[in-house]
């Protein structure tokens, strides 16, 4: 076993035992009904009368470049409003600034090269319709010079590959698809390492592009009003959708700074942006829509994508090559990884700094290890594929845990133990998470080595397990404002978009704790502009706020009971609050209500003492699978599947657990069907849709149990961290696949063709 | 999507004369509409032509020793029937495994047989890849990727795999197809022809389907998901009232393929051996494209589990 975590809680109550609200069910949230009742507006929801609406034009080709534009018949189309092109100055100016510090490349908002098929590129029309917009677009007379195109990263990298983007590497020639050169990095001495070992393995693993945009299209909406202040500056207020989570990408930064004004002029029209994951791409649409909306006098426009429009940022590929050294007892001594991955079209989000840290499925797992010596090699490559988006956590352990699978494998261990063996710190979370995730998967029954079990049915039977950190992201600060209102309810505003964490519930339920309210009484509500911290949302950070926001009721708390006790004639300490009554301890039935005792405020700043994360893993979880595989069709159907989760603290049950199911359900799809798919001699996505594009349905669910542990070693309120990064990892079902069939498949998904392959029937 | 003009048919005479002028008609439109939103083909129609309005076409009629089943009776209505359950077995379950249960309360028979290919290349919207399907010289996915197609060769210049799921069932039950100008046994019905999958000419509406009563029928469906899905590889085989025994397998080739080899190889009984062999003998002359090789191993692994499933 490893070592102990040495983590303290250090904020107020954050040791509280006895919880009266929080981890408990049935506290309707506002944001849950609002999603689950259809009340939630989304971008696409978003109409006012006049609303005109703005198309793009497409690229068909997987890399092109306009050579010649013609608009003139599409201005003459009855409807048409606006036509503009890339040759338009204020459009070849923005961005101003860069928007997304993640589109390195710096591509124009509207260019004349089109990086990957289905790109904006050219021209925009606004008309009064999308069937005027469509016609408007095909009128347009456009000749392409069509240039090569590379969608696989591997390829990219090699020499003589064709140069997609030469202006990011003006004096380097190296591959000129990459943002500069490979980063290395080394912990001890790995040549040493190897030499110490009883054991060498190679790993091949990679992974294909994966959709990001599921439940609908995007959609982006603007006008410019009169600023409700009054116009001193001259200046309108530009509203926009919010459709991006996360900091310097949100439409209204990028509104912002976009059209060079200030911030306080733009105002986010709804928090709820759909399902997506973690993604760091900005759609041009949020950026033409308040653009072409000014330029029509401050109408409404509203930018639309088709289905198939909205394959244009993905999941990046990742290839890696691990080799590893290991002791006759499973003890890890050595790791050299390299790592290949795709920055995508528009440069993606590759840019050193979070391309080394977080994302790729580089060697930072093998850090919390304790492997003496690592060495890591990343290469990162733009490609023609789309756009890609971030797909962080989990990633870095991906290599990790195929590691220990090799481990298992060559010396016929059981994968838990090596497990256990190998990682740094595994009390208590990683050993607490393991045994009872065994004990409810019931391992130690369904154990098997590789290739020996069979069902019933003939079917080959399997099981894995991996480890992986549960991260609590502690690098931004939370601006938290409680105030009591006259009704004697308390109010908190935030202005994140929210993408499905419903973490608002969850900060409600531990103000309402905090401070001895009714859930209910407790109203955290969306302010657009209110600055909880820089803009938009992510999973894992929500469990941090929930410890600004216990901090902040923990004040107010103190507030209304100064006034509570002066109005009672007692002090302080002679009063409590007690399911939203100000009542006096030695006598429960007097009670005050706080209705009408004034208005009282506080605002907290601050964050939890949480390092941003990678080195130091303190809340862990592992995730089993057990599946079935057919021998004569190799169609995998996964049996059980099951998350021991340490939340730390488990706030909200039916949101942690809900996106518990959420990611292993994600995490099914991605490993028996999903990926990106191009016609390989055009360059053009041939399943963007939702058909061709195999999302798990209602009757793919597997079924899934999710054990929540509770260590109270998280950075949020109570010890609580995250969730959502932390599972959705189609490696496993590689790992239960090669324990049925006997066969590592070193390439997701783990479609039938693979399967025969690697049982050698095709 | 586009605009156009929608009409109601009161008859199927009035259908016809429209559709000979160029009009599209539609029934549930769980197709239609998306290759029209996609505008998949080259030419996009001015007027749809609503046949569900047509009185009667709905209906499933016991005569005798057969059904006829409106073309307009929606799947889910077929496949829920009790006189297509205990007659014709394989047919309500191919209706039961189309695409999703909402889908199947919109969708139709007639809609189902006369669906076009599910090629990526042909769906790719705009027309991207025009295709030989669409005057075009070439078969994109023949040099392209063509993991899903047809594992029997070219069928009029495509290698498109038919993706009804009720084509392999009508057939190997020996149904008829009544349309407004002919009756056509299901087996002569389905081909690529041009950007139909069917031998439709030009103004012909499918009315009826004539399925005759069997002994015995089963329907398997291979597929990624459980739901949603076209077939990967279908087969369906029945048990005629005259003994004779049909196996028809769809998803491997433009038209589904009526498997003689396989009848052959179980003429003396189904077992587990001559199931097998059944199985191999039908895939003995399937051809793999560059990336489909697997379905030949899946074919004939459905080939086996469907007679041994209707013999069991």
């Amino acid at each position: 076993m490893g070592e102990t975590s040495k983590w303290v809680l250090e904020g107020t109550n954050d040791d509280r035992q006895e919880f009266k609200v929080v981890g408990t069910w049935n506290h309707p949230g506002r944001q849950s009904w609002d999603m689950v009742s259809g009340a939630a507006k989304y971008p696409t929801d978003l109409y006012k009368e006049g609303t005109l609406t703005a198309m793009a034009l497409r690229c068909p080709y997987g890399h092109a470049k306009i050579k010649s534009l013609d608009i003139t018949e599409a201005q003459k189309l009855p409807g048409v409003k606006l036509v503009l092109t890339y040759e338009d100055e204020e459009l070849a100016s923005m961005p101003v600034n860069v928007p997304s510090y993640y589109e390195l490349g710096k591509s124009p908002l509207l260019g004349d090269e089109a990086e990957f098929e289905g790109d904006e590129c050219g021209a925009v029309v606004v008309a009064d319709s999308e069937e005027t917009c469509r016609q408007a677009l095909d009128l347009i007379k456009v000749k392409w010079e069509v240039l090569p195109f590379v969608l696989d990263c591997r390829e990219a990298g090699k020499p003589g590959a064709p140069i997609l983007r030469p202006e990011m590497n003006p004096d380097s020639n190296m591959t000129g698809n990459t943002f500069g050169a490979p980063i290395k990095w080394e912990i001890g001495n790995v040549e040493k390492g190897f030499k110490e070992a009883d054991h060498i393995e190679v790993i091949e693993y990679g992974r294909p592009m994966w959709n990001q945009f599921r439940p609908m299209p995007p959609a982006y909406f603007s006008y410019w009003d009169n600023d409700p202040w009054g116009n001193p500056d001259g200046e309108k207020m530009c509203y926009v959708t919010n459709h991006a989570h996360f900091p310097l990408n949100g439409p209204a930064i990028s509104a912002s700074m976009g059209m060079g004004v200030h911030e306080d002029k733009v105002r986010a029209l709804s928090p709820y942006m759909a399902a997506r994951y973690c993604d760091f791409v900005e759609k041009r649409g949020a950026q033409l829509a308040p653009v072409l909306s000014k330029r029509l006098g401050g109408v409404p426009v509203r930018c639309v994508s088709t289905r198939r429009q909205s394959f244009d940022a993905n999941v990046p590929q990742t290839f890696f090559t691990v080799r590893i050294g290991f002791k006759n007892d499973g003890t890890l001594v050595a790791v050299q990884l390299k790592n290949v991955h795709q920055t995508g079209a528009r440069g993606g989000y590759g840019d050193k700094t979070h391309g080394h840290l977080v994302l790729p499925a580089n060697a930072q797992g093998f850090k919390s290890t304790s492997c003496p010596n690592i060495y890591s090699e990343m290469e990162y490559y733009v490609t023609n594929g789309a756009c890609t988006t971030a797909d962080p956590g989990k990633d870095s352990w991906e290599p990790v845990n195929l590691a220990f699978a090799k481990i298992a494998d060559t010396l016929n261990m059981d994968i838990s133990e090596v497990i256990m063996k190998n990682v740094k710190v595994t009390k208590p979370s990683l050993e607490t998470c393991m045994e009872t995730g065994k004990k409810a998967f019931k391992w130690e029954e369904k154990w098997h080595l590789p290739g020996k079990k069979k069902l019933a049915d003939g079917r080959f039977h399997g099981i894995a397990c991996r480890s992986c950190w549960s991260m609590t992201w502690g690098m931004i600060s939370y601006n938290i404002n409680l105030r009591m209102n006259t009704d004697g309810k308390i109010y908190m505003p935030y202005s994140e978009a929210l993408i499905g964490t419903y973490w608002p519930d969850a900060v409600q339920l531990v103000i309402a704790e905090e401070m001895g309210m009714k859930p209910e009484d407790v109203i955290v509500y969306y302010a657009a502009n209110y600055p909880n911290w820089q803009k938009g949302d992510a999973a894992d950070r929500g469990a941090t706020c929930t410890w600004a926001a216990k901090e902040a009721a923990i004040q107010l708390k103190k507030q209304i009971l100064e006034t509570g006790a002066a109005l009672f004639g007692v002090t302080e300490d002679e009063v409590d609050l007690v399911d939203s009554m100000i009542t006096l301890k030695a006598d429960p039935t007097k009670q005050m209500s706080l209705v009408g005792i004034g208005q009282l405020a506080v605002g907290y700043c601050g964050k939890p003492k949480v390092p941003f994360q990678n080195d130091v893993i303190r809340t862990m979880n592992v995730d089993f699978c057990e599946v079935a595989v057919d021998p004569e069709t190799g169609l995998v159907e996964i049996l059980d599947y099951c998350a021991a989760h340490d939340f730390g603290k488990l706030i909200r049950p039916s949101s942690g657990l809900g996106q518990l199911e959420m990611a292993l359900t994600m995490a099914s799809g991605r490993a028996l069907r999903e990926e990106i798919i191009w016609d390989k001699n055009t360059g053009v996505l041939l399943n963007g849709n939702m058909y061709d594009y195999k999302v798990p349905t209602s009757l793919d669910q597997p079924v899934i149990d999710t054990i929540p542990v509770e260590t109270r070693c998280g950075g949020g309120a109570y010890g609580s961290t995250g969730v959502a990064h932390a599972h959705c990892d189609a490696g496993l079902v590689g790992l239960a696949i090669q324990n049925a069939i006997g066969k590592f498949i070193p390439m997701a998904p783990y479609t039938p063709d693979k399967i025969l392959a690697a049982l050698g029937r095709v | 999507m586009r605009k156009f003009t929608h009409m109601q048919a009161s008859t199927v005479r009035e259908a016809s004369q429209n559709a000979e002028r160029g009009a599209m008609v539609i029934a549930g439109g769980t197709d239609l509409l998306g290759t029209l939103k996609d505008e998949i083909l080259p030419v996009y129609p001015s007027v749809v032509i609503d046949l569900k309005t047509i009185e009667g076409l709905d209906k499933i009629e016991d005569q005798g020793d057969s059904l006829l089943i409106g073309a307009m009776a929606k799947l889910a209505d077929v496949a829920d029937d009790e006189a297509v359950k205990k007659h014709c077995q394989a047919l309500a379950e191919a209706c039961g495994r189309v695409a999703s249960p909402a889908i199947r309360n919109m969708a139709t028979l007639g809609g189902n047989i006369c669906q076009m290919h599910r090629c990526w290349y042909f769906r790719t919207p705009d027309d991207r890849f025009h295709c030989s399907r669409k005057g075009g010289n070439t078969c994109p996915a023949y040099m392209g990727d063509n993991r899903y197609h047809s594992i029997f060769g070219v069928q009029n210049g495509c290698v498109a795999a038919s993706s009804h799921d009720t084509a392999p069932a009508l057939i190997a039950l020996g149904a008829v197809i009544i349309t407004s100008k002919r009756e056509v046994l299901a087996e002569g019905f389905f081909a690529a022809n041009g950007f139909r999958s069917c031998i439709l000419e030009d103004g012909e509406i499918v009315t009826h389907v004539r399925v005759p009563k069997c002994e015995k029928s089963v329907f398997e469906k291979f597929a990624l998901r459980k739901s949603i899905d076209f077939p990967i590889v279908n087969c369906a085989a029945a048990f005629g009232r005259d003994k004779a025994l049909r196996v028809v397998m769809g998803g491997v080739y433009p038209a589904p393929l009526r498997l003689t080899a396989a009848e052959k190889a179980v003429e003396k009984g189904i077992t587990e051996a001559s199931a097998a062999k059944a199985g191999d003998d039908a895939m003995a002359e399937a051809t793999a494209l560059s990336g489909n090789a697997y379905k030949i191993e899946i074919a004939r692994t459905m080939v086996k589990r469907t007679l041994l499933r209707l013999e069991g």
